[in-house]
């Protein structure tokens, strides 16, 4: 996705510790990713990646929202689900072969995301494999913390008997 | 003697691993035997080793929801196996597993080091193990193993996502699946094994292929081959749900878009308007009964109330935003058409994270009443006084107010629920005194391209009419519950069996 005329801010360390996916890291590990980070703040609507594109980027959810989009031939995007916890990491197509998105993210509200460039990363990783081995399996918990909630959506959709949502009350 | 070393050689997930790192690996591994049908782990367990298939079948498997088990919100009742799985008693199949080399049980390489599904062996089966202290042991001292063993275990974990997430949206067409493959199981004999038509369901389990699945079957309908041209024609007519089905999502999605994404100064009326017309289009198209309109008011300004149904898994939105069917369908297709003019509904507040439906309904100028959301601790909270102004203002201008006084949504078979007060003691306490119009509606709870759905006008009346004093709670209550609720159980009834009419 192209960002032009968007104003990149550096990231502060403290809020990257304030997030999970930090929690620790030594201080200058933590430091030295918040100098690799930029701060992206978008708007309700926007798209911030586009499944088959390259990934170049992987992102945090720092405050706001972004849902999930699924493209298929003929049919268009369907949505699959959101992300709203901060923390929340996608993009990370971008650390793998054949670093292609596989979705597509738009944002549900005004959203703050926390960028990472994939040549960045790979450059951290190469210089401290041992540290790159630690953020590869952060990655991957969050994935699988992913994969185990869509599981628990599979198994326990069916089209009989509903209600398959506990529908909300109105008090009146 | 199991060669380890060849297990990893052959495997593709060690293909990136350097030789000196598998020669390594094979002599750290131990072998584990697993009998027929014994479990090499269950979900929940503690993840103390890697496991990579060596000879045999292992089917993972994810068990059913138990009460309490779950941990999400949409936890809904235990179902049985996906038919296109084999299913082991009382669980879904994810996926079997007989390629040697294959990983089974990566969750030993991640937080928080438990097990997410349960391996049980189908054959007597042979895995290498890795303790996790070891492996990470290992990885440590080796990092640049360590990166490339961490990527592919991301690389797998990001595979199974991705196929678990187009699963779940095949999941609602595996009806088609199962009756195409039976299909052509059964007529088998007479297809040649070239024949395409053997891909289908194949290209059915994917959306990504669900147009090759059509383009297919559409061109083997003018095939030479009798039997192809025959079957072709059967699955055509199959898979028309499935068309209908993908036809209604996507004119659903673009609704929804059309109002969320709306510009901020489109004014409400403006997109109620533009709204009702596009649910038009979407339900002209459905299978649908209408009648009683001669029992519409003449004029606008009335309360129309109506039960309220679920709304079917089909028929929704897979984000938490639901655009409920039943309103829609009176509000457009009953209101809108018969007046030209969009009605105001009078709805629920959105919950704190119900960032969908807040984003739909805020831009609609709906007017919202007190509710409670399930997963918050606290209701929201609408000043009374507020939603007493707005629907009063609305009603003098002549706008039709629709409200459910139930409450809440049910399934066709339990409604109505028992009546809120708050719409007739509204009616009651405006002058002029708004009539209440009474519908009654049914199946909007399953699957809309395969069901006939119907809306029933009922006469209008007052409250004043027929509650001798409306300010007694009493006696709204006992109107409401003794006397309309019984009658609006026999409409439902009545839609349903028009419904069925067709």
């Amino acid at each position: 996705m192209s960002h032009a005329g968007e104003e990149m801010v550096m990231i502060d360390e403290g809020r990257l510790r304030a997030l999970p996916f930090f929690a620790g890291l030594a201080e200058p590990v933590v430091a030295a990713l918040a100098a690799e980070g930029q701060e992206r703040d978008l708007a309700a609507g926007e798209l911030v990646i586009e499944q088959n594109d390259e990934a170049r980027e992987v992102f945090l959810l720092e405050a706001g929202s972004v849902e999930l989009l699924l493209r298929f031939e003929g049919v268009g995007d369907l949505f699959m689900g959101s992300f709203q916890e901060p923390g929340s990491i996608f993009g990370w197509s971008a650390l793998r072969p054949p670093y292609r998105y596989t979705d597509s993210v738009r944002c549900e509200q005004p959203t703050r995301l926390l960028c990472f460039s994939r040549a960045s990363l790979e450059a951290v990783m190469a210089e401290d494999p041992v540290l790159g081995f630690v953020l590869l399996q952060r990655v991957t918990s969050d994935v699988a913390r992913q994969l185990e909630i869509t599981r628990g959506l599979l198994g326990r959709r069916q089209p009989q008997p509903l209600p398959v949502l506990e529908p909300a009350e109105t008090d009146f | 003697m199991l060669d380890r070393l060849g297990v990893l050689e052959r495997s593709a997930f060690f293909r990136e691993v350097e030789p000196e790192h598998r020669r390594a690996l094979a002599d750290l591994a131990r072998e584990e035997l697993v009998q027929a049908g014994s479990h090499l782990f269950r979900e929940g367990e503690q993840a103390s080793a890697f496991h990579v298939l060596a000879a045999g079948q292992v089917e993972l498997s994810l068990p059913l929801a138990s009460p309490g088990s779950g941990d999400h919100p949409e936890q809904v009742p235990a179902m049985p196996s996906l038919p296109t799985g084999g299913g082991l008693r009382g669980g879904i199949t994810l996926r079997t597993v007989a390629a040697p080399g294959y990983p089974v049980g990566w969750s030993a390489m991640v937080e928080p080091y438990r097990h997410r599904v349960t391996a049980t062996a189908r054959t007597d089966t042979t895995v290498l193990a890795w303790d996790r202290e070891a492996l990470h042991s290992y990885a440590r001292q080796h990092p640049q193993f360590g990166l490339v063993f961490m990527r592919q275990v991301l690389a797998l974990a990001g595979d199974r996502l991705r196929a678990a997430r187009l699963r779940l949206v095949a999941s609602r067409y595996d009806a088609e699946v199962v009756a195409i493959q039976a299909l052509l199981d059964q007529h088998g004999e007479h297809l040649v094994v070239t024949s395409p038509l053997h891909k289908i369901p194949h290209y059915l389990q994917n959306r990504l292929t669900l147009a090759d699945a059509l383009a297919v079957v559409e061109l083997l309908q003018s095939s030479d081959d009798q039997w192809e041209r025959t079957l072709a024609d059967v699955i055509a007519d199959i898979l028309e749900g499935v068309r209908r089905e993908l036809r209604i999502y996507q004119q659903l999605q673009s609704i929804y878009e059309l109002v969320a994404g709306a510009p901020d100064d489109v004014d409400p009326v403006a997109l109620r308007e533009e709204s009702c017309q596009r649910f038009v289009e979407l339900f002209d198209d459905m299978p649908h009964v209408i009648s009683g309109q001669q029992h519409l008011p003449e004029r606008t300004g009335s309360i129309i109330v109506m039960n309220h149904l679920v709304n079917h898994v089909a028929n929704s939105l897979p984000n938490r935003f639901v655009l409920t069917l039943d309103t829609h369908f009176v509000s457009a297709m009953l209101l809108y058409r018969h007046y030209g003019q969009a009605p105001v509904r009078v709805i629920r507040a959105g919950g704190r994270r119900e960032h969908g439906h807040r984003r739909y309904y805020d831009r609609l100028g709906y007017i919202y009443v007190s509710s409670r959301v399930p997963g918050e601790e606290s209701a929201r909270r609408i000043d009374p006084a507020t939603f007493q102004q707005q629907a009063a203002a609305a009603l003098a201008a002549g706008v039709n107010l629709v409200i459910c006084p139930e409450g809440t949504s049910v399934p066709t078979d339990r409604s109505p629920l028992p009546f809120r007060p708050g719409a007739f003691r509204l009616a009651a306490s405006l002058s002029p005194e708004p009539q209440i119009v009474p519908v009654a509606v049914a199946n909007f709870d399953a699957p809309l391209a395969r069901s006939t759905a119907a809306a029933v006008v009922h006469p209008p009346f007052r409250v004043s009419d027929l509650v001798a004093d409306p300010d007694d709670q009493g006696q709204l209550l006992s109107f409401l519950n003794d006397s309309l609720h019984p009658q609006y159980v026999g409409w439902v009834r009545d839609a349903m069996a028009r419904a069925e009419q067709g």
